[in-house]
């Protein structure tokens, strides 16, 4: 397969799922670019709901009760931890790798981390469903979502005491953008048609007339009653759009904004009345989208990070190292910092993260590293006493498909195969000749195994 | 990437000694007074330190600064409430939890002050959000991604050598305080961990072989050089957590742990201005007592030891320890032995060199609340500003945005 045509595929994949693998190496590498856009795409029509958490039992009227209520804030924490583990595993597994991509998007676009784990699976479902739909109805449904509405105090949005906490975050984070084309008069106007939007105790959207202002608003000089006509209101504005594809461009295209290119899809994306699918298949089929300086322009996410390595080595750690390691990276699911979610790009890289980034490999070579902690919860007791000695984690990995793909190549070929299917960025900085004086040459496993992880702690390698 | 020396250094790297290890650099000139790392990293402080200490969790200021003179905290308080006779005594009003003996001594030979009502406008009273509104000092329906801390660092570090050692917070994972615009500090558990790099030749090797190219690929020149300023960093804190030398005892805790391992660093002769430790536990919404008496017990103990080893060293008159928590919590008792989530809260300071000692304002209001919360009286960006302006000597305008009225503890 010609270099060219093999960068391009390995950036398409990269953007559209979690990378290159030997199995979708087999699968595409003889096809056009725009034939494998349509197939990733096609592998994303499944939905497949994620239902780890049972529904919370209820009374006989349907609904939970306040102590019960209580106990389950209690036990969020671990449901949050399974759902978060859970789908960790499902993105290194589903077919459809594109939707898993975009769910991790709009987990960040929309970053809600309330303290009830099974109302997160909930709208987690709700994200999974309109993933790659209709951006309309996604807003019209996250607006209703009762994690969202917890999450931005709309339970405390009355008639009589207004809270604006989430008509301002739907103009600011989820629509328009920061100071872009409303006013504080327009955030308290539409702050008084959202009263009444509540969770009742079933844990369900319920519309309470009772806390809703009826009288009319005016918002963008527009007279309204009803909080579905703000979400309309924004929808109409072509800032929306604009807004949606500047975030889509950095994570998917270059965290380096090109203007004229986020315009592009923008226009397109409002004329199309914000039809995801249609977007992101425009994106794809672009000629910009494959320009050779957006080629590891992206520092790539830990969840990411993760992932990868879950489907380059199957790599398993004890589920609280698993959900120690994306809190030390930086990015724990479910948990996003605040309402505005990761910021990424530069931001994934301190001290830390960065050791902790380019020591995985080593680790993983190893078969064990130093163990890692959560920062204790704010109600955890007293940390136990622990010597100071430094345990240690066993790690689990599986190279064979990796093997597999690339014992075919001779020796003097390897390294340079397996640097053009781990990285997309430049590489200039490594000499394959002097990788080879440093892999392990015991036998032809050996030598694949220690030249991909060699390879992988280049930082080159976070690049996507 | 250039000359590898060892054909196999994969198999033999676990097994090396620590001195092949560190980079020809920074090897043999241990004898004279400034290694070479010091001669790399030229002072660009006015000495003086901080230490921050957050209290995660809510710590309840009105059971640790014990307003026993109060009828309405009694009131409040009839079974959660620390009485009179068991505070440590301050003054006719206030009495410190009697766990706090270390503090109470501080407080009595004038190494200590105490600030009263802080907070902000709009309290938000979610732990996330509460933090994530100190850590980045921004106003509560603001969000910055950026941590005050971090843009501290930015505005000291314009020169050509980046230093993000200058602020460390004793943790495995970094806090947003620490996370600035341009440079981020450096967070670890202990300097021991970051051997994981700085005992990894490859990884040490690609740091050395850094060199800044216009033409590079602008984010593999971000990463290799993040690599190459984390390594020396790295190698800097290892030296000094090893050259320092505590001789205080600290209490058997994480917290202790984590003031043992500052007192190490700055006992060693770091150069970190900041530093940063947390002690969590506090959200004690049932069975109070126990728990956070208990937490304030190692807190006191570990000020107690650390105040002592920076004495002892003729370090304590450049050091100022900050508290604080996320917030504080309801005036009155809950039904399960605890407090819920309040807003206004203490701040403590120590330091041998306080210009105003004591209790610096006036007590919180315990009768005019806000739907049973306290009211705050300072905002809690007048202590950042404080410290920037009059301690650290930073302009505090362009690391907080704007002008906070200073106060006068420094």
């Amino acid at each position: 397969m010609k270099d060219e045509q093999f960068r391009k595929l390995n950036h398409l994949l990269n953007r559209a799922g979690f990378g290159l693998t030997p199995e979708l190496q087999k699968r595409f590498e003889k096809k056009e670019i725009s034939i494998v856009v349509e197939d990733l795409i096609r592998d994303a029509a499944i939905i497949e709901d994620i239902n780890y958490i049972p529904k919370p039992e209820t009374k006989d009227n349907g609904e939970v009760g306040v102590v019960k209520t209580v106990f389950l804030i209690l036990k969020s924490q671990k449901e949050k931890d399974q759902l978060n583990l859970a789908w960790i595993e499902r993105m290194a597994v589903a077919k459809a790798q594109l939707r898993e991509k975009m769910i991790l998007f709009w987990h960040n676009h929309f970053a809600t981390g309330t303290s009830f784990g099974y109302l997160m699976q909930v709208q987690h479902n709700t994200l999974r469903h309109h993933a790659l739909g209709n951006f309309r109805e996604m807003l019209h449904t996250m607006a209703k979502d009762p994690a969202m509405i917890l999450w931005l105090n709309n339970q405390q949005n009355k008639k009589n005491a207004p809270n604006e906490n989430f008509a301002r975050e739907v103009m600011e984070l989820f629509t328009l953008g920061e100071g872009n084309g409303y006013t504080e008069k327009d955030i308290k106007e539409a702050a008084r048609a959202f009263t009444g939007w509540t969770v009742n105790q079933k844990g369900e959207f319920e519309f309470n007339p009772k806390q809703h202002d009826d009288s009319a608003k005016t918002v963008f000089g527009k007279t309204i009653y009803k909080g579905e006509e703000v979400v309309d209101l924004l929808l109409a504005k072509q800032e929306t759009a604009q807004y949606i594809c500047r975030k889509l461009y950095r994570l998917f295209v270059n965290n380096e904004v090109n203007d004229s290119h986020v315009s592009e899809l923008a226009s397109r994306f409002f004329s199309n009345n914000y039809d995801i699918t249609d977007l992101l298949r425009v994106m794809f089929n672009s000629e910009w989208f494959y320009d050779s300086k957006n080629f590891g322009a992206v520092i790539i996410s830990p969840v990411e990070l993760i992932v990868k390595y879950k489907k380059y080595c199957k790599v398993e750690l004890e589920d609280e190292q698993m959900l120690a390691l994306q809190h030390v990276l930086g990015q724990t699911l479910f948990s996003p910092p605040n309402v505005a979610g990761w910021k990424g790009g530069k931001s994934w890289i301190d001290s830390n993260s960065l050791i902790q980034r380019l020591h995985m490999p080593r680790a993983i070579l190893d078969a064990g590293t130093a163990r890692l902690y959560r920062r204790p919860a704010f109600e955890e007791k007293d940390q136990p006493k622990k010597k100071d000695k430094e345990e240690k984690v066993k790690i689990k990995s599986d190279w064979s498909a990796m093997v597999t793909h690339f014992k075919l190549y001779p020796d003097n070929e390897l390294t340079k195969e397996c640097l053009r299917f781990l990285m997309v960025a430049s590489t200039d900085h490594i000499n394959p000749a002097e990788i080879d004086k440093l892999v392990d040459t015991s036998t032809k496993e050996r030598r694949i195994i220690t030249t991909l992880t060699t390879l992988m702690q280049f930082p080159e390698f976070q690049l996507i | 990437m250039s000359q590898f020396s060892r054909k196999d250094f994969l198999r033999i790297s676990a097994l090396a000694s620590a001195t092949l290890m560190i980079p020809k650099f920074l090897r043999g000139e241990t004898t004279e007074s400034k290694s070479a790392l010091d001669q790399l990293f030229l002072p660009a402080t006015n000495g003086k330190r901080l230490i921050v200490v957050q209290l995660t969790g809510g710590n309840d200021g009105l059971n640790m600064v014990v307003p026993y003179g109060d009828d309405v905290y009694h009131s409040n308080r009839p079974t959660v409430g620390i009485k009179s006779a068991q505070v440590l005594r301050m003054n006719d009003y206030f009495g410190f939890n009697p766990g706090m003996t270390g503090i109470h001594d501080l407080y009595n030979s004038g190494q200590f002050a105490l600030l009263n009502a802080v907070g902000y406008d709009n309290p938000n009273r979610s732990h996330f959000r509460s933090l994530d509104i100190w850590q980045s000092a921004s106003d509560a329906d603001k969000y910055i991604q950026s941590g005050w801390i971090g843009r501290w660092l930015d505005a000291n570090n314009s020169g050509a050598v980046i230093k993000p050692h200058l602020a460390v917070e004793i943790d495995d994972a970094m806090s947003l305080a620490l996370k600035g615009n341009n440079v981020k500090g450096i967070g670890t558990r202990n300097p021991k961990r970051m051997r994981l790099l700085t005992e990894d030749q490859l990884l040490m090797q690609i740091a050395n072989d850094y060199k800044h190219h216009e033409s590079e690929h602008p984010l593999v020149d971000y990463l290799h050089k993040s690599l190459s300023e984390t390594s020396q960093s790295a190698s800097y804190l290892i030296e000094k957590s090893r050259a320092g030398k505590p001789k205080a005892i600290y209490p058997q805790h994480g917290f202790g742990k984590q003031m043992k391992t500052v007192a190490e660093l700055i006992l060693g002769g770091s150069e970190t201005v900041i530093y940063y430790v947390s002690l969590p536990g506090f959200d004690t919404h049932a069975g109070q007592n126990g728990q956070q008496n208990r937490l304030l017990k190692v807190y006191s103990e570990a000020m107690d030891a650390f105040s002592k080893d920076m004495k002892d060293a003729g370090l304590w008159n450049e050091t100022l320890v900050m508290t604080f928590s996320e917030f504080g919590r309801r005036v009155k008792q809950n039904a399960s032995q605890g407090t819920d989530h309040g807003t206004a809260n203490v701040v403590m300071l120590a330091g041998g060199s306080l210009k105003n000692k004591g209790v610096l304002n006036e007590a919180a209001d315990l009768t005019n609340l806000n739907e049973g919360d306290l009211i705050h009286k300072l905002d809690f960006r007048q202590v950042y500003a404080t410290i920037l302006q009059n301690w650290l000597g930073t302009d505090s305008e362009i690391v907080l945005g704007r002008k906070f009225g200073l106060l006068n503890f420094v």
